[in-house]
């Protein structure tokens, strides 16, 4: 069979009502799961995995895509709705949604999001349709170096988040990190800063420090404000406003770029979304013409982070398809489902179970159409809490937190540390200390600090290894060019400034 | 009047400069820390230390740079640290913070669903929900929701208390038809 046919007949496969009704449910259950605080994608993934013993390969299959689908995109609901990002790669997406929220702009960032994340899926299936196996080649021949180089670009977005002191937000950054190394190092297994307790020795869960900086303290700052009443908030009903072709127009740069960097990205092994998502972001602030105005509500933050998001999807479940590596978590899960069926992903499969595999690409498609509906349906649900009066969301977001924080290992330290988290955060908005630098470090340092001292082990630490290698040197050269270029246009607009005042 | 006007300028700035300050302080001591307690370091490697080091380190000069900046502005009027916050209810804010805090061994000791009902109820009095058979409402029926989400959905099992309350929150299970 042909490449059309195979296609063709995929399609049909996909709309037979059982295989149909396992994607939407699939999408509905990732959104919500997406959604929650403390019930991640993965959970979703790992607890359907039993269910697919039942069925075939392709219902489970497209169970699994439906939630992965729908999970990448549902922490964006809460994100934008609460500010409290259902999973760290939805934290750019927060930055700039909650605070179009807070503009009024709420039903449009809901309907924008789901736009997005449609496009950046749908563009991600076709193109790992198309581009499965050679893409998949080329990023076999990374190593740890060009990782290293790839997680930097994203820490050197920290210029991009917080504009109006960098030295500031570097602080916030480092200690960022400096937390991230907390507990057992993974390489030496030697501890660090665990002063002995038990509680510090498993180490700080990136998802707990995110959950408490960003919830607990929006929620202190929202119900503590002096003549504030219960009563007086909360009252709308925001509806999903899906953007028109105009409105898309307007951010048609933001979106192709997202696009670019998510898929891209996405072919990257081990990069995964929440990379994607701030390299995403600080690419479009480079970009952008106003690029001060990051950070308190933009359309093309919001739009890049989004579509990279969904567009990094594609390229995780290339690898496992052309390769047999799973390229994140989700996908991981999935190739068990594939074992559990006895078919084996790798470059066979393509030649054993075409049928099965095109199937599952057409699925993949589908599933991210089918997403602005399903999308569409899960904001509304959740958008119906925005009329809840804060005096009980607020106890119910805090509820949430302590279950969230204490889900991920089933561990009561991991509650300490999301109350402290969380009065943390507070103290820093309150002494205008930067968060999403803080949370940037946390959920990256660790990624980067693995890629930096394996490659130095590598290559006897001879630190010139990430720029003789061609795609780390570029990469880091460019997030250098990214770091120091806001730097020295401010310097020369000063100069130029000064030197037109002279003249005067 | 003029001694008000006075302090209202030194705090800020006195705020701006001791936030570098200690953030300086904190880089140095950690760096010695790691340099004195992490390890041990292979023979030809980085070690466990570098990483950490390389950090406080970076606090260290980021904080110094953010000191220098603001020595720098020292004869401008200080308009960032000036800039008017919102004014809270500090009591409200003390009292939220502590019981946040207190929640945490309370769910270890009393088990997830007293707590809950327990820190439902005071939460919303003390964010000033007034309507208490609302409250009662939904301090128990949002607990029990909860309880059926992740016990019995998620499988996650939740604390269930020490001494008598392990038996109270198994017969709240049973009752509900949890366990």
């Amino acid at each position: 069979m042909g490449g059309w046919e195979l296609f063709l007949t995929g399609l049909g496969n996909v709309l037979e009502p059982f295989n149909f009704t396992m994607m939407v449910t699939g999408l509905i259950i990732g959104v919500l799961a997406g959604a929650l605080p403390g019930i991640t994608m993965m959970n979703a993934i790992v607890l359907v995995l039993p269910f697919t013993y039942i069925m075939g390969i392709v219902p489970s299959l497209l169970l699994m895509s439906g939630i992965y689908c729908g999970g990448v995109f549902g922490g964006s609901i809460t994100g934008i709705l609460f500010n409290i990002p259902g999973d760290p790669m939805n934290v750019p997406t927060t930055w700039e949604g909650y605070k179009l929220n807070k503009k009024g702009y709420v039903s449009k960032a809901l309907g924008m999001a789901i736009m997005c994340s449609a496009i950046g899926g749908v563009a991600s299936g076709v193109l790992m349709t198309l581009l499965s196996p050679p893409f998949a080649k080329i990023a076999l021949s990374f190593s740890s170096a060009e990782y290293f180089a790839v997680v930097f670009m994203g820490m050197v977005s920290v210029v991009v988040i917080e504009s109006k002191s960098v030295s500031t937000a570097l602080i916030s950054l480092f200690f960022g990190m400096l937390l991230g190394t907390i507990g057992i190092d993974e390489i030496y297994g030697a501890p660090r800063f665990t002063f002995g307790s038990r509680l510090l020795e498993t180490g700080i869960n990136f998802t707990i420090v995110l959950i408490g900086l960003f919830a607990i303290g929006e929620v202190l700052e929202q119900l503590c404000e002096k003549g504030k009443t219960s009563e007086g908030v909360a009252r709308m009903r925001p509806k999903v406003h899906v953007p028109s072709i105009r409105e898309f127009w307007e951010v048609k740069g933001s979106l192709l770029r997202g696009l670019g960097v998510g898929v891209g990205m996405g072919a990257l092994p081990g990069a995964g979304a929440t990379v994607t998502s701030f390299v995403s972001y600080g690419v479009e602030r480079q970009c952008s013409k106003k690029p001060e105005l990051f950070g308190t509500g933009v359309w093309e933050g919001l739009v890049a982070s989004e579509t990279a998001i969904n567009g990094s999807t594609g390229g995780a479940m290339m690898h496992l398809f052309a390769l047999g590596i799973p390229g994140s978590g989700a996908t991981a899960v999935m190739m068990g489902a594939f074992l559990l069926h006895g078919i084996q992903p790798g470059p066979l499969l393509f030649t054993n179970s075409p049928v099965e595999v095109y199937t599952i690409f057409v699925g993949f498609i589908l599933c991210n159409l089918v997403m602005i509906p399903a999308g569409v349906v899960c904001s509304k649900f959740f958008s119906e809490l925005m009329r809840v009066p804060e005096s009980i969301l607020g106890a119910f977001i805090i509820v949430f937190c302590l279950l969230g924080a204490y889900g991920l290992r089933n561990d009561s330290a991991d509650l300490w540390y999301m109350a402290l988290f969380g009065i943390i955060g507070y103290f820093m908005r309150r002494f205008d200390l930067p968060v999403p630098p803080l949370v940037l470090g946390v959920i990256l340092g660790p990624l980067a600090e693995r890629f930096f001292m394996t490659t130095m082990i590598s290559a006897d630490n001879d630190i010139s290894v990430f720029f003789t290698r061609p795609v780390s040197g570029a990469v880091i050269i460019i997030s250098l060019a990214l770091f120091f270029w806001p730097i020295v246009k401010g310097h020369l607009k000063q100069r130029r400034a000064v030197a037109n005042g002279a003249k005067a | 009047m003029n001694h008000q006007a006075d302090l209202n300028q030194k705090l800020p700035r006195a705020k701006a400069i001791g936030g570098p300050l200690l953030f300086l302080a904190f880089g140095l001591m950690g760096y010695l820390y790691a340099q004195l307690n992490i390890g041990p370091t292979p023979a030809g490697q980085l070690g466990p230390a570098f990483w950490p080091k390389m950090c406080l380190l970076s606090i260290t000069l980021a904080a110094a740079f953010k000191l220098f900046e603001v020595l720098k502005q020292r004869r401008q009027p200080a308009k960032a640290a000036a800039e008017a916050l919102k004014a809270m209810d500090n009591r409200k804010l003390a009292l939220m913070i502590a019981m946040i805090v207190l929640v945490v061994p309370a769910i270890g000791f009393l088990g997830f669903p007293i707590s809950s009902v327990l820190f439902f109820w005071l939460f919303m009095r003390l964010a000033g929900e007034k309507k208490r058979v609302r409250m009662l409402l939904i301090s128990v029926l949002g607990t029990i929701a909860l309880l059926y989400l992740f016990v019995k959905v998620v499988y996650i099992p939740l604390p269930r208390g020490d001494w008598i309350f392990d038996d109270i929150t198994l017969f709240i299970y049973r009752v509900l038809f949890i366990q």
